[in-house]
């Protein structure tokens, strides 16, 4: 069940009617089983791999309270057995073909597609959720829970199933241990981020990926370098509209059940340097990677090279933790140079805090921060290139872009995207001008009504009147 | 009565919903109110936009919720012409070769042959039409049109595929047609009522920016329609007196041994083409044409000319019932060898040929009624 469907907007009034009624604990009851029944319209594969994970972590979790060596090895254990189902899950695409033809080897009859359940639902989210859940528990940060109902469900919760955000255990289980309230303003702001994730993803990532012929991304040779270019500017609007639209959208409907969710975008191209790009970018995964990655990997180095200006101390915690992510949102070559890229980047903007110190951006003159933004973005985009194309794919579309032997640009969806493109810039112009994510709460009824009105006509239009759109970007990792 | 929502309301602090997880208050639900306001007004003026004739100039013509790519071209283009030259007199229906067989221009000019009057016809022939379909059709435009005279264009074909086939179904299943048809479907009513709403498919193109398909200026049509409905197509076959090869397996062959082989007419198709005559009143007069073939389509039949002599009979029988004119054209031989594209569809020779002969038929005949209606309500008489 896509999201953006219809069938989506019915399950979720039809679940907020039933919950608006229940008490507190029943409440959690019925968010779980719409969870499991929303994972099921997918896939029933997907539910079952869900529940067998959540119930071995469970019970893993609880063994982390035991004193000794035991806690540390129930800790290896559980993060070993969950890095070995993402790993093999994420593998599947090399082995699918293998796996098939042993199947058929040995008589057993598969249809084409039949094993796509080995890629199940959420998984690359919610085992973040879990290793993180019990590194805090191990750490003695949160006590493990003793209510599977709220284990499960701060697994399983709906709104954030397909991809995120990845929420804490620390935060996410009070608020379903405590009683929940949906009041005029928080209805209000679950409405608006609902409305401003349509108008990203409907309106501005799906128009605009429309726009990027197929071939774009491999056989690059075929295009001008400006083509190139403009088909890389608009890949990139499209991957960050989709992402936080769709973000924008599950924190919306989760706050219609008085849940908050984590933000997980704060206009990241305004970006001034890597480390608030990734602070601004996939929030929750950035400071995953952060917690659980680079922070043990940087006081483990500085416990034992002393000194904080010594290069090795932040590049090796930097470069390992962006070669992790690239590996999270694939096991490939690609991905690898994607973090690599960003690891490299990260490391190159920190060597000046080795003989002087960094001043922060917002305390640096306006043009030096529009030029800043100007260049962290150049080289976002850049790594764009390898995060969505195999590395030959990749390679041969650098070289485009800088065989400067023509300057034409010979499509004019080109041009026709560029108010597009504009319009996505001025929607997060307000949102980081006025620092509020919902500032259109405050303008006056009559221009709410207005915008309201002319969004809710143009994704009509833009949908052909059907409500559905291309599946999320981020769905797929 | 406190659950009741009370959604405007001056009283800030008055609750309206209270239960453990919902803390509603007054006023709630003014913007959306003033939204759905300002939706109504911007749908209007969506609306008048989509009705104005720059824009439809600018798109193709909308397909009333069918797939098939005719039926909303011959509408709109029916529309068109009766706004630029007033209301028409008489419309044609059938399938295909009804399509690229008659030809209005021919007909017109043989009408006048006949009666010396002017005559404005419309070719509403739908490809892989069968009798239900062009029933279904029949009605909406006999009751949205009024038409003085209603042909229906038939041959075999008609009413040996059954209704669930891909070929009516294309047409029946479209929720507008049903719509008309008294199955009420909100996408049938809004395609009914509203221009802007009939356009949604050709605006979402836009936005993906599919200018091809969508624009007129940037598409160029297979088959071309001219204002008055008629496709006409050129080219010449010389093969359709011959037996076809049995180890041809073109479209064109295997289509029509799978449709003629072991010809039946089903009852569901005849009950059809009894709707369409029961059009046949004082303001409409019904004639049933049957569309020429060429001999070699005889060859596909399973017991040759029998079978068309079947087909002929058939409906004959009924249109006597009916006391609806029943013309054969095959006797008659009117289409010379350069006039077929196919076994059973003529080109514009053959459709000049066909329509002209076809206009001086209904030309004679409405002298021959307008004489009956004459001597029947004559005081004179009486």
């Amino acid at each position: 069940m896509n999201i953006t469907s219809t069938h989506f907007v019915l399950f979720t009034l039809l679940a907020l009617g039933v919950y608006y009624l229940l008490p507190r604990r029943k409440q959690n009851y019925w968010l779980l089983s719409l969870s499991y029944i929303f994972c099921i319209t997918w896939a029933w594969q997907f539910a079952l791999i869900l529940a067998l994970l959540t119930g071995a972590n469970f019970a893993l979790a609880k063994q982390l309270h035991k004193d000794g060596q035991q806690r540390r090895r129930f800790l290896w254990l559980g993060i070993g057995l969950n890095v070995l189902a993402l790993v093999l899950f994420r593998m599947a695409d090399f082995f699918m073909p293998e796996a098939l033809a042993l199947l058929t080897g040995l008589g057993v009859a598969t249809e084409a597609g039949g094993l796509q359940f080995l890629i199940p639902l959420g998984l690359s989210y919610y085992i973040l959720e879990i290793i993180s859940y019990l590194v805090d528990v191990h750490r003695g940060q949160i006590r493990a829970t003793t209510d599977f109902v709220d284990f499960a469900l701060y697994l399983a919760y709906f709104p954030k199933l397909i991809a995120g955000p990845i929420e804490r255990a620390s935060s996410f289980l009070p608020k379903l241990a405590n009683p929940r309230f949906v009041g005029n303003d928080m209805l209000a702001r679950s409405f608006t981020l609902i409305v401003i994730g349509l108008v990203r993803k409907l309106l501005i990532a799906d128009i605009l990926a429309a726009s990027i012929f197929l071939d774009v991304f491999v056989t690059p040779a075929r295009y001008t370098p400006p083509e190139l270019l403009g088909w890389l500017l608009i890949y990139a609007f499209v991957l960050y509209n989709d992402f936080a639209g769709y973000t924008n959208i599950v924190r919306g409907v989760s706050g219609l059940f008085g849940i908050e969710l984590s933000p997980n975008f704060q206009q990241p191209y305004f970006a001034r340097n890597f480390t608030e790009f990734w602070n601004r970018w996939h929030i929750t995964l950035s400071h995953w990677l952060r917690d659980y990655i680079y922070l043990p990997l940087a006081r483990t180095l500085l416990r034992r090279n002393r000194g904080r200006r010594k290069l090795l101390n932040f590049a090796v915690p930097a470069l390992t933790t962006m070669l992790i992510s690239g590996l999270w949102h694939g096991i490939s070559g690609h991905m690898l140079l994607w973090g690599g890229l960003h690891g490299l980047y990260q490391i190159v903007e920190r060597i000046p805090s080795l003989w002087r110190p960094t001043v922060p951006p917002q305390r640096q003159p306006g043009w030096r921060q529009v030029m800043a933004a100007t260049l962290i973005f150049t080289l976002v985009i850049l790594a764009w290139v390898p995060f969505r194309m195999e590395l030959p794919e990749a390679v041969e579309f650098w070289r485009g872009l800088l065989n400067w032997s023509s300057f034409a640009i010979r499509y004019r969806r080109l041009f026709l995207v560029v108010p597009l493109i504009i319009g996505a810039i001025g929607l997060d112009w307000i949102q980081y001008h006025y620092r509020d994510e919902v500032i259109y709460l405050r303008w006056p009824r009559l221009a709410q009504a207005f915008c309201l009105a002319v969004v809710l006509l143009l994704l009509f239009i833009s949908t052909g009147g059907e409500g559905v759109g291309e599946p999320f970007v981020y769905q797929g990792f | 009565m406190d659950r009741i929502l009370w959604l405007f309301g001056r009283g800030q602090e008055r609750r309206i919903w209270r239960e453990s997880t919902l803390h509603l208050q007054r006023p709630l639900g003014k913007t959306l109110a003033l939204t759905l306001l300002m939706l109504l007004l911007l749908g209007g003026a969506a609306e008048l936009t989509a009705r104005s004739e720059p824009f439809q100039r600018l798109l193709r013509e909308p397909g009333m919720g069918s797939r098939h790519y005719q039926l909303g071209r011959k509408l709109a283009r029916l529309d068109a012409i009766i706004k630029n030259s007033g209301p028409i007199d008489c419309l044609i229906l059938g399938s295909s070769m009804v399509d690229v067989g008659f030809d209005p221009h021919a007909f017109r000019e043989g009408y006048k042959e006949a009666t010396g009057q002017d005559i404005h016809c419309f070719n509403f022939g739908i490809d892989a039409s069968t009798a239900v379909s062009a029933a279904a059709i029949a009605q909406i435009l006999v009751e949205d049109y009024r038409p003085r005279i209603l042909i229906y264009g038939t041959d075999a074909r008609d009413y040996a595929v059954a209704s669930e086939d891909n070929d009516p179904a294309v047409i029946l299943e479209s929720n507008w047609v049903r719509y008309r048809l008294g199955h009420f479907s909100l996408d049938g009513w809004l395609l009914d009522h509203s221009y802007f709403y009939r356009y949604r498919h050709y605006l979402f193109r836009l936005s993906r920016l599919y200018l091809e398909e969508t624009l007129r200026s940037q598409t160029t049509l297979n088959y071309e329609i001219t204002a008055d409905g008629h496709t006409p197509l050129t080219t010449v076959s010389t093969y359709i007196n011959d037996p076809p090869d049995p180890k041809d397996d073109s479209f064109e062959v295997t289509y029509t041994f799978s449709i003629f082989s072991s010809f039946e007419m089903l009852e569901e198709n005849l009950d059809a083409l009894e709707r369409i005559m029961a059009h046949n009143n004082q303001e409409t007069q019904v004639i049933i044409t049957e569309m020429p073939v060429a001999d070699g389509l005889y060859y596909f039949f399973g017991n040759g000319k029998d079978d068309h002599q079947r087909f002929l009979t058939q409906v004959g029988q009924l249109a006597q019932a009916h006391q609806v004119p029943f013309w054969q054209t095959t006797a008659l031989d009117l289409i010379p060898d350069d006039g077929w594209v196919d076994y059973s569809h003529v080109n514009t020779t053959g459709a000049a040929i066909f329509s002209n002969w076809l206009g001086q038929q209904v030309g004679e005949a409405q002298n021959d009624w307008l004489l009956q209606n004459q001597t029947v309500s004559s005081p004179e008489i009486d």
